[in-house]
């Protein structure tokens, strides 16, 4: 099937669940869809995770035909590695702009193979895997990306020709050039998803300076059948953890953080529930218990929130599992033997009244949902209304959940407030339905 | 079992406290604390028994006078609930308690009748003065011997009965049976603490603390030894070169230390002085005011010009009796006993503890 | 008999290659009958190996394809799809499902999980040898969509579905508009009223000609499938029959109703549930008031009749900690000197709620923590409640306090008639007793009922803008189905052999889906299978006399031949620990890397030492160490040598 690669029915910003399910959604409709998406593959925060709760499954299976039902899909257009640079709205079409940046292996030649990244000698931090190990200059995103192809790292490459060499169908180019191109849609639909908390903006727990003190993503890639160190290992020094400490509400529900670190813009106080954590923290421990037989678990928490469907039941069984919780907010942690690498965790144990110190070999920042809005900047005739919590607005919040303050344009997902994947996909169909009402009747 | 009373929050906010309602109870600001330990866990505790209104336990209680008010816990606080300058409303709402003329609850709520208080007293002075025929040499007599009998005084008619009482609150009626023995260890705290401050030093962000205690402990010796200077070593009648220059630089001590702290309210930069009360502003202005006036009227002697402004002995001594009969026994002075007190009667507690 | 057999043995990235010895499973399946390729992949799933397999077709002409993997309720579809793409037909193929029925249910046994992998390996391989080729069956589909329940979900789906072209029945028992939400008051979180918010969606309902609306309609009948349900509704005295392509079930929820007793409800006045005192507060201008006696305080209990540890509503209803918030907040605002005192388990405002719950406690609202074990009591003297809890936010102290009101916080239940929709749409029913989709994220609003889709309340508990996404997404997927007017539909149904079906009407009597009737052919009359309702469960396949009716992929031959494969004796020898397959590796000389890997390597020429050793026989942090090592692994310089002796380290060794 040929389409006009410059007119569309719907742009959806962000190749995350949300995005995909959206573009599905609208494509099995039979509109054709523009999905842009700002990294090399699509798959969002999903595709990071190991297994995902309340079902155990594992995430992959469940991301990775999704992916390639929307990398096939007859009605879905794909650009990766793209940035959106303007939109803009004239009678009703929106006009845009946007650019290709450069991966430096060209994608229709390129097959995957990896033999430059085998040859290539350039140690980069591997994004991937939250930086936990390196990865070469010239590397596939990760290895369920879709489209597996390769891209070179030009902050680091040092274009030693390593790869050129290797690669059998010459993909390899390095004077690629980043292409700007032009569209026309009809509607847009945001997925653009969230950012996480940076634990590094609550130096209380002292994340960048212990390194046994890590953040969820970071534990949900260390136990994903694609982890970096094919076992359960602390990153501090390689040792099988056997005290893990959860720690909740890291960077939500915290309005204390601009006090700490005095800054204002990208470590904002957030005073709002991330809704994600607290199951995810259940869902490692009870992963953890699997892979670590022997290790104690406890989860220091201020409210449970398990509230979706199975989840309360969920919460139980991690209980009935002999997962600890602890109902107190961990006020600072402390390394007090640099050899050990242990750690010192002060709280008060609210049920008792009393304050107290554990000690744990491996502590987890249950780390929270904040707003990812850059796309606000791109409207340049109209103004994208964000809440209060700079999360895109959805100005009839009870009866047209994706509706946004500009007419055509929708928001799925995250981008308008913390979800967990059930919530963000429910919404993304929502999106998909309101936006092909809206095509319907233009 | 206690029952909740739902009024005491309001009546608490009239003592300063703000927002303490917020708290969620994550113990945050317990477990920051570098005061606060595994058995003696507060401020949550004490926010909690505020929010329930629980006032028996929060009169019993001597954790609010544990808190040296480092402002940590209100800087963490993930809800913004000030912890910090609740326990500082207790405090307030404690000395209220132990007062048994009940004036210090009555200045606390009420700001007029701190001013009343202050207009009476300057009204007083000037028809007593007026009475002397504004006569120089016997008003400053009058003014010496007020000092001598206003300390007193005011110790043993108000300060005594109250502290009285909150040993009544804390130590007798919680059914504490302590032995003489135990009191006898317990005393050295009370002059420890009452000279020291020591605890303060436990506070975390060691260079800070040392200099926020260092000026505090300047500023008790320098007020305490002033007193001495005045009332016993007769500093405005003294020919002693010694006293004299001591005399100086004791004032000087208290009004270039205050005047930090009138500026630091000002500014509001610390958590512990975003909330100042009025009995917070009076206490260090009147100090200030105290030391700067007592230093100019000495001066004003030795440079022999008090003569022909007596008007600045006449604002001295009127800071001076507002200053000793209504902060020192009313307002925010008592701080100083109480807390001294306190860590006496937590020591007791302790040690009785630790018998059994 | 297929000769070309291409078989694929999926690790699932360790969910199965953890227990199942994959690799030699894979070396084993090469070897049976048939078989021209057999494989081992990381993951089936994956775009790359889905591109993998669909080469081995077309190069190797393959005839069919085994993928044993997961469950085929996970990928039957995506490996279809494979074979399609691939020019094989998408009945060739057969999904073996070695992760749910081996690794997972048989992980302290690996050995005989893979035994197990082994037989329905081959079960799979001897089954998809008597594969057919199959073409799927177009039906026409009526661009018409019934929704069952017009609460909001079902009313917002209806706007939704009718401005997309299709034509809507909104299906209505009671005699108005709105369902709960109607009677609600103001809503959280916009404070908008919820008649207000109702009427506003009736008006958008009455300006789409293509919704009829029919309340005091009670669902009686529903039969045939997708494209073309036949709904028998009753109006009154009146019966219709309506022909629909999709039904949307937004039934919605019942509040619990808490038993006479429970925190003293039924047993004084001054104990209403949340959703009555909602209308109260609406109600009452100026002042709170409570059958003529002022209301000053308010106690709210939480999570009643839910989170129940043994009782039969396990399940949190997630809305209710906002909602009794939120009224507490719109109390606060509403009438003077009002005290709130929330008993709660835990504070449940996910999200940008947690502002609501923050403004309360500015408010001054008194938050008691209870615990299921300890739950508080309510005392009536005089009709007037006092409550006494055990706070465990106070040291578990037992505290009393004094209400002119308690309010009971309730969950939400499954409708009371929704056994009787689901029996009627034959939708399932979950353990919370509330309807079940398929899958929570990969089919969230499908119920195995193929065009009878689930939205709102009914399939648990959901605040209102959650509803509304759930059903819109309903709406979507219904849209998409009939949008071409067309629908590809299963082949796998009965068929019936007219020549030795005799009509003994046996088949029709079992079937649940009317499926089945009697038709004339060469003289006499035989069974006939209707290809549209027929669901392919082959219920009626045993009950045959003369064995003429079988369902198609699960023939005779297809079955027996299963056994024979499960049944044969498997050889499987203890698990080798494979190498890891980085073999690519090759480059052993570390020149051009960086310097530390260099150190890394001359510390483990001849030695294998852990993380720390290397670390302080290099002088360098050991989280460095670590980080490089890793990565040193990862491109195959390294290799783990197993645990130390303490078994709290790994070892590693330079990999020759």
């Amino acid at each position: 099937m040929s389409i006009d690669k410059t007119k569309y029915d719907a742009l959806v910003v962000g190749g995350g669940i949300a995005g995909q399910e959206a573009a599905l959604s609208l494509a099995d409709m039979d509109y054709k869809v523009l999905l842009v998406e700002k990294d090399l593959s699509i798959g969002g925060k999903m595709i990071h995770l190991s297994k995902v709760f309340p079902t155990l499954d594992c995430a992959a299976c469940i991301t990775t035909p999704k992916m390639s039902e929307t990398a096939r899909h007859p009605n879905i257009n794909l650009l990766l590695n793209t940035n959106i640079l303007e939109i803009e709205k004239d009678n009703g079409i929106f006009s845009i702009a946007l650019t290709i940046r450069p991966k430096y292996v060209k994608e229709d030649l390129c097959t995957g193979c990896q033999l430059c990244e085998w040859v290539c000698p350039v140690i980069v931090d591997d994004g991937f895997n939250n930086n936990m190990v390196g990865r070469k200059a010239i590397s596939i995103a990760f290895n369920l990306a879709n489209p597996k192809v390769a891209a070179i790292d030009m902050n680091h490459c040092i274009k030693c020709k390593k790869c050129e060499i290797a690669c059998v169908p010459k993909a390899i180019d390095y004077s690629m050039q980043p292409q700007n191109i032009s569209i026309e849609t009809k509607t847009v639909i945001i997925s653009t998803g969230f950012n996480l908390f940076k634990p590094e903006n609550k130096p209380q727990y002292g994340y960048g300076k212990y390194p046994n003190v890590i953040d969820a993503m970071q534990m949900d890639r260390l136990i994903a059948p694609t982890r970096p160190y094919n076992s359960v290992v602390r990153p501090g020094d390689g040792k099988i953890p056997d005290k893990i400490a959860y720690v909740l509400c890291t960077g939500s529900r915290d309005t204390s953080i601009e006090n700490a670190i005095g800054c204002s813009v990208d470590c904002a106080n957030n005073p709002i529930c991330s809704q994600i954590c607290c199951m995810y923290s259940i869902k490692q421990a009870q992963l953890l218990m699997g892979a670590l037989p022997l290790a104690d678990i406890t989860i220091y928490y201020m409210d449970i929130r398990a509230f979706g469907k199975g989840y309360e039941e969920f919460y139980q069984q991690a209980k009935g599992m002999g997962v600890s919780f602890i109902k107190g907010k961990i006020a600072k942690i402390t390394q007090k033997d640099h050899n050990s690498g242990d750690l010192i965790l002060r709280y008060e144990d609210v049920t008792t009244g009393t304050l107290k110190e554990a000690k744990h070999d491996l502590v987890v920042l249950s780390v929270g949902v904040l707003p990812n809005n850059e796309i606000a900047k791109v409207f340049t005739n109209q103004k994208l209304e964000l809440d209060d919590q700079r999360f895109i607005k959805q100005v009839d919040e009870l009866l047209s959940p994706s509706l946004t303050s500009i007419e055509g344009v929708f928001v799925a997902g995250t981008a308008a407030g913390p979800k967990d994947i059930p919530d963000s996909i429910l919404s993304a169909g929502s999106a998909a339905s309101e936006a092909a009402s809206y095509i319907n009747n233009i | 079992m206690s029952h909740i009373n739902p009024n005491f929050a309001k009546e608490l906010e009239r003592y300063g406290a703000k927002d303490f309602n917020l708290c969620f109870n994550c113990g945050n600001c317990t477990a920051i604390c570098s005061l606060s330990t595994k058995d003696n866990s507060f401020p949550r505790e004490m926010i909690r028994f505020s929010a329930l209104g629980l006032e028996d336990d929060i009169k019993s209680s001597l954790k609010p006078w544990m808190c040296y008010y480092c402002g940590e816990c209100s800087t963490d606080c993930p809800r913004q609930a000030h912890p910090g300058e609740l326990m500082m409303s207790l405090r307030r709402w404690l000395t209220a308690k132990y007062d048994w003329t009940g004036l210090s609850g009555l200045l606390y709520k009420h700001l007029s009748a701190y001013i009343i208080g202050f207009l009476l007293v300057i009204v007083g002075l000037i028809v007593f003065a007026a009475k002397l025929d504004w006569n120089q040499e016997k008003i400053m007599h009058f003014g010496h011997l007020f000092e001598m009998f206003a300390i007193a005084g005011v110790f043993a008619i108000i300060l005594l009965p109250n502290i009285f009482r909150m040993w009544l609150y804390t130590i007798v009626r919680p059914k504490v049976k302590a032995t003489v023995k135990v009191y006898y260890k317990a005393f050295s705290e009370l002059l420890v603490h009452m000279f020291t401050q020591k605890r303060f030093l436990e506070c975390e962000k060691l260079q800070e603390t040392q200099i926020k205690w260092f000026e505090h402990f300047i500023l008790v010796i320098g007020y305490l030894s002033l007193l001495f200077t005045t009332v016993f070593l007769d500093w405005f009648g003294s020919e002693n070169m010694f006293i004299i220059a001591l005399g100086y630089v004791e004032s000087a001590i208290i009004f270039v230390v205050t005047f930090l702290f009138i500026l630091k309210r000002a500014k509001k930069t610390e958590a512990l002085h975003k909330f100042s009360q009025p009995s917070d502003w009076f206490f260090v202005i009147w100090l200030f005011l105290m030391g700067i006036t007592a230093f100019l009227v000495r001066l004003f002697i030795d440079i022999g010009i008090l003569q022909n402004n007596f008007w600045l002995y006449l604002v001295h001594i009127s800071v001076l009796v507002q200053w000793a009969i209504i902060i020192v026994p009313f307002g925010k002075w008592t701080h100083f006993l109480y807390r001294s007190f306190a860590m006496c009667f937590a020591r007791i507690l302790e040690l009785n503890d630790m018998k059994k | 008999m297929k000769q070309r057999i291409g078989v694929y043995i999926c690790h699932c990235g360790g969910n199965i290659s953890d227990y199942v010895d994959v690799e030699q499973l894979g070396k084993l399946m090469a070897k049976e009958n048939g078989v021209l390729i057999s494989k081992n992949v990381m993951f089936a799933c994956s775009d790359s190996t889905q591109k993998e397999i669909e080469q081995d077709i077309e190069e190797n002409k393959l005839d069919s394809i085994v993928v044993a993997s997961c469950s085929p309720k996970l990928h039957t579809h995506t490996f279809r799809n494979v074979a399609i793409r691939a020019g094989l037909n998408p009945y060739n193929y057969t999904q073996v499902n070695i992760r749910e029925q081996c690794s997972w249910a048989h992980s302290d046994k690996p050995m005989d999980a893979t035994i197990k992998a082994y037989g329905l390996i081959r079960a799979g391989i001897n089954r998809v040898s008597y594969s057919e080729v199959l073409e799927s069956l177009e039906i026409s589909a009526q661009k018409v969509v019934a929704i069952i329940g017009a609460g909001v979900a079902g009313m917002r789906a209806a706007v939704d579905l009718a401005r997309m072209d299709n034509q809507v029945y909104l299906i209505e028992k009671g005699n108005t508009v709105g369902g709960h939400v109607a009677q609600a008051g103001r809503l959280f979180p916009t404070n908008e009223n919820g008649k207000e918010v109702v009427d506003r969606l009736y008006q958008r309902i009455r300006q789409q000609s293509n919704i009829t609306l029919f309340t005091n309609a009670t669902l009686e009948k529903v039969s045939g499938s997708i494209g073309n349900f036949w709904i028998e509704v009753k109006l009154g005295s009146e019966e219709l029959k309506l022909n629909v392509g999709s039904v949307l079930v937004t039934t919605g929820f019942d509040f619990y109703d808490p038993k006479e007793g429970e925190f003293g409800y039924r047993l004084s006045d001054r104990v209403i549930t949340l959703p009555d005192f909602n209308k109260m507060v609406e109600n009452s201008k100026g002042k709170l008031i409570h059958n003529g006696k002022s209301v000053k305080s308010v106690a709210y209990i939480y999570c009643v009749g839910n989170r129940q540890s043994k009782g039969e509503n396990r399940y949190c209803s997630r809305q209710c900690c906002t909602a009794a918030i939120h009224s507490s907040l719109h109390v606060h605002e509403k009438f003077e000197d009002m005290t709130a005192y929330h008993l709660f388990r835990d504070i449940r405002t996910y999200g940008k709620q947690e502002l609501l719950y923050q403004q309360s406690s500015k408010n001054g609202d008194i938050y008691i923590r209870f615990e299921e074990k300890e739950p508080p009591v309510v005392e009536l003297k005089n009709g007037n409640p006092t409550i006494k809890v055990k706070d465990y936010l106070t040291t578990k102290r037992e505290l009393t306090l004094d209400t002119d009101l308690v309010v009971l916080v309730t969950g939400m239940v499954p409708r009371t008639d929704s056994n009787s929709v689901s029996s009627k749409l034959k939708i399932p029913i979950g353990i919370d007793r509330f309807f079940n989709e398929i899958h929570p994220k990969l089919k969230p609003v499908e119920t195995v009922i193929k065009g009878v889709y689930i939205g709102g309340a009914c399939q648990g508990p959901k605040n209102i803008n959650e509803s509304v996404q759930s059903a819109l997404s309903g709406a979507a997927k219904i849209n998409a189905t009939l949008k071409s007017g067309n629908i590809n539909l299963e082949p796998i149904i009965a068929r019936v052999n007219a020549d030795s079906c005799l009509w003994c009407g046996k088949c029709a009597e079992v079937c649940e889906y009317d499926a089945i009737s009697s038709i004339a052919n060469g003289g006499k009359l035989i069974a006939e299978v209707n290809k549209a309702t027929c669901k392919g469960c082959g219920i009626c396949a045993p009950t045959c006399p003369s064995n003429a009716i079988e369902l198609a992929q699960f023939t005779d031959n297809e079955i027996e031949s299963m056994i024979d494969g499960l049944m044969s004796k498997a050889e499987i020898s203890p698990r080798v620990e494979s190498q890891q397959n980085n073999q690519k590796a090759g480059v052993q000389s570390l020149a051009g890397y960086p310097k530390i890997w260099r150190t890394i390597a001359n510390a483990l020429e001849g030695n294998t030492l852990t993380i720390p050793q290397i670390a302080e026989k290099i002088d360098q942090e050991a989280s460095l160490v670590t980080w490089h090592l890793m990565t040193m692994n990862r491109y195959g310089f390294v290799e783990s040598a197993g645990l130390n002796d303490n078994e709290d380290y790994f070892m590693y060794k330079l990999k020759k």
